[in-house]
């Protein structure tokens, strides 16, 4: 019953748009509702994004990230992989959403990676092959 | 690529953008809104009725733009978020820091009191 999906592509800014146009495409055509589609949207964005201007930031041209969708009845999961240094979102602290102004970070103090831990169902990071995997599942919603 | 359009009322300065303001563009975005707040624009109102989607990306310019123009004894007054973009908001406690209008009238006229 699982199918999959997989998208590769340059760790570049300007391709963060069509991961996440794809991902789109990918959880609509899975029979994703409107609220989960843009809640994967937004963690695929922000995990891609933050590949891009950290774990590539001082890496060589050329690296790649691949995306892998397998869905089965009860699951959507996103598998992102990248070459960079080993990363583990989530052993970074989350930002308080009731600091005060002064106390926020102008970099944004780990928003992003915050953003996909709460739009997620679950999150899972291994760190295998010489490479990055956060694994993104979204549950579906049971068919009453 | 966004679309800023900026209106004057009065003191109050109006910037309403439409588009997606992601790690692609957010620069654009925030650099519209310093923009007017280095003017001397201390009354903003940032109406984001056009604006479909936000990452973390265009909070970050938010925040920055806020605490810029809070050092100049002003203020940065949300208009209309759409649910998907007051979400964000929410998650990121923003609402928490800048004050949120379901109206852009509302947000010009908060202005006034």
């Amino acid at each position: 019953m699982a199918n999959e999906h997989r998208l590769r592509i340059v760790g570049e800014i300007n391709q963060v748009r069509q991961a996440c146009s794809w991902l789109v495409e990918v959880a609509e055509e899975g029979g994703m509702g409107i609220r989960d589609v843009n809640h994967l949207e937004l963690a695929v964005d922000e995990a891609v994004t933050n590949i891009i201007e950290h774990g590539y930031q001082h890496t060589g041209a050329d690296k790649m990230i691949d995306l892998v969708v397998r869905q089965d009845p009860d699951f959507f999961i996103v598998t992102i992989i990248d070459e960079g240094p080993p990363f583990d979102p989530l052993q970074v602290k989350d930002p308080d959403p009731l600091a005060d102004l002064d106390e926020r970070p102008d970099s944004g103090g780990g928003l992003g990676l915050f953003f996909i831990k709460r739009m997620m169902d679950s999150v899972h990071y291994e760190y295998t092959e010489h490479r990055n995997h956060l694994v993104l599942t979204k549950r579906r919603p049971k068919l009453s | 690529m966004i679309n800023v359009n900026v209106k004057k009322f009065d003191s109050v300065t109006l910037v309403e953008v439409n588009g997606r303001v992601d790690s692609m563009n957010a620069d654009q975005f925030g650099e519209a809104l310093l923009t007017e707040i280095d003017s001397g624009n201390t009354k903003v109102v940032l109406d984001l009725a056009g604006v479909d989607y936000m990452s973390s990306a265009g909070l970050r310019e938010i925040v920055t733009a806020l605490k810029k123009v809070k050092r100049n004894q002003g203020d940065l007054r949300i208009a209309q978020p759409s649910e998907r973009v007051m979400e964000v908001l929410e998650i990121a406690g923003l609402n928490t820091i800048v004050q949120i209008f379901p109206s852009q009238s509302a947000a010009v006229g908060s202005y006034s009191y």
